[in-house]
């Protein structure tokens, strides 16, 4: 007999997972190569170099005090700054989707502010509010607030007339437009742009940090170019993309999963309780 | 009134003799005089009336069909009396009595059906009913459990209550905007062509169902049907009023004395529908 379903799909599965990891393993393998024939482990890491780094880091032991705390401080200002994102820029974003004067009047705001550049925005906020917590949060919100405010005002934009009509015609007052209207037809459009936040927010929180500060992973990162050694910038860096990866795996992935519930199945397929 | 399909060929839809009154809110549940109303051109540059000096009038707990081609105004009708529209000008402007311009909250006594169910996909069919008893707020929510358990019966939904809009067919998703409309037992209705996306056999069915759910109350509500289908007008309608196109006027008017059920292999439904056709022809320029 020919094989059973399920084991089957369980085998393309697997070959989708080791052809995804073919192009890791040639890219590690040109790396060992170019940085043996470089032959200076410490500006030019090769990747056993780089492993003894992560080990170093996973231990907690640093140079500059636990690793583990660098790690949390990173961590808490990206958290801080992008809940502040998502809250403030969903608020503006619906208003500037709905109200078309609010749109006109911060377009070319917005346009500002996303163009200004990361480490611009330290500079300016060190100059403010001095060292401290507030100057990578406060950049990285001025940087992630605009893109959400983008994004949902899109989405708001979208929101079908008929409905908008069909609420006006039940006199639902505007709380109830706002909860059980536009913010669930805005989700999939708010966790998209808090994904693509989150991506854009860890690469900058770790650029915020270099300036002034003595804890968070930008201070490690500054702390050994300072001393030229890279292996240690490198595991940082591959911290931070394990980092980038477990979150959106296991938080943005399921909550993606969980809101679109009431979308039904996708490609045709009907669920039992269809009755004509 | 002898005849059955006897017409009432003028010009205004005011009855000669308007009745003293029939209930609180005075002899009219509808009464618009004199009402203009003007949309904007496509291409900014001035604008296309839709109304002008139209006059109507509703009396309380009937059944009034407005029939009429594609794109008259017909649904710009029901929305002006919900009070989504407003005209540029009217003389009057009254919905139970009280002036659409002053008391804007009695349109809370009307419950809209539209074209297609436009259900939040997100909310459960109780969730969408819901949606619609918070927004009105004329139902107190003791009372919500009772009245969405009746109406979803009536309409044999029961059962799927908690089902998600894309879990049901066509049919259901229309009958749970009908049930939105009637939870809140509106004393007037407006239905704006709610059939006219479903297959003929699913539409009968409902038809029947509208008819039943209208005619089962003692205090019968006022219902405004848009169609331009004629034998749904006559199967539906006490009263049918025929629109010309823009600047829509009311070009005829048929009364339909004959009992519920009505079947289209009736002769006298059936005579009824060919006036309308030549009506419809030779006055609002359609073939049908």
């Amino acid at each position: 007999m020919t094989a059973a379903p399920l084991p089957r799909y369980r085998a393309t599965r697997w070959r989708r997972f080791a052809v995804s990891i073919v192009p890791i393993l040639v890219a590690v393998g040109i790396w060992w190569v170019l940085t043996l024939l470089l032959d200076r482990p410490r500006v030019y890491p090769t990747p056993p170099v780089v492993a003894e780094a992560l080990a170093q880091i996973a231990s907690g032991e640093g140079e500059v005090g636990s690793t583990y705390v660098h790690i949390a401080a990173t961590l808490f200002r990206l958290a801080v700054a992008f809940l502040v994102s998502l809250v403030v820029g969903t608020a503006i974003g619906i208003l500037a989707g709905r109200v078309r004067i609010v749109f006109s009047l911060i377009e070319n705001v917005l346009w500002v502010f996303l163009a200004v550049p990361s480490i611009v925005w330290v500079f300016l906020f060190a100059v403010a509010f001095g060292i401290s917590n507030v100057v990578p949060i406060a950049a990285m919100t001025a940087l992630l607030t605009p893109m959400v405010i983008v994004n949902v005002a899109e989405g708001a934009k979208s929101v079908p007339s008929d409905l908008v009509e069909m609420a006006r015609s039940y006199k639902v007052g505007r709380l109830q437009r706002t909860v059980e209207l536009f913010l669930p037809y805005l989700v999939p459009y708010i966790t998209s742009s808090a994904r693509t936040a989150f991506a854009l927010g860890i690469k900058l929180v770790v650029v915020t940090e270099v300036v002034g500060l003595a804890t968070g992973i930008g201070y490690e990162v500054k702390y050994w170019y300072t001393r030229l050694f890279m292996g240690p910038i490198v595991a940082w860096g591959i911290v931070m993309i394990v980092i980038g990866l477990v979150v959106d795996r296991l938080v943005f992935g399921p909550i993606e999963r969980r809101v679109s519930r009431w979308k039904g199945p996708e490609r045709g397929v009907q669920i039992a309780g269809r009755i004509e | 009134m002898t005849e059955p399909g006897h017409a009432v060929d003028t010009a205004t839809a005011l009855p000669a003799d308007p009745p003293e009154t029939t209930s609180a809110g005075g002899p009219f549940d509808v009464e618009l005089r004199n009402v203009t109303l003007l949309f904007p051109r496509p291409d900014g540059k001035g604008t296309l009336p839709v109304y002008e000096n139209f006059d109507l009038a509703v009396e309380p707990g009937s059944f009034t069909v407005l029939l009429g081609p594609s794109g008259c105004g017909k649904s710009t009708l029901l929305n002006i009396v919900d009070g989504l529209l407003a005209p540029a000008q009217a003389d009057t402007l009254k919905v139970l009595g009280r002036d659409l311009r002053t008391d804007p909250d009695v349109t809370r006594q009307c419950a809209y059906v539209f074209q297609n169910a436009r259900l939040l996909k997100w909310k459960t069919l109780r969730g969408n009913v819901e949606f619609g008893l918070r927004g009105l707020k004329v139902q107190p929510k003791a009372r919500w459990a009772e009245l969405m358990d009746r109406y979803f019966g009536v309409v044999g939904l029961r059962d799927f209550m908690d089902y998600y809009p894309h879990q049901v067919s066509g049919g259901m998703q229309q009958r749970a905007a009908i049930v939105r409309a009637f939870v809140n037992e509106p004393r007037i209705l407006l239905m704006d062509e709610p059939f006219s996306h479903l297959d003929e056999i699913t539409a009968a069915e409902l038809r029947r169902e509208l008819v039943r759910l209208w005619t089962q109350d003692a205090q019968r509500r006022t219902v405004m049907f848009v169609t331009h289908d004629i034998s749904e007008a006559v199967q539906l309608g006490q009263r049918i009023i025929v629109l010309t196109p823009r600047p829509a006027t009311i070009c005829h008017e048929e009364i339909v004395d004959l009992p519920y059920p009505r079947f289209s292999n009736d002769e006298r439904v059936f005579a009824i529908e060919q006036t309308l056709r030549t009506v419809l022809a030779e006055r609002a320029g359609v073939q049908v």
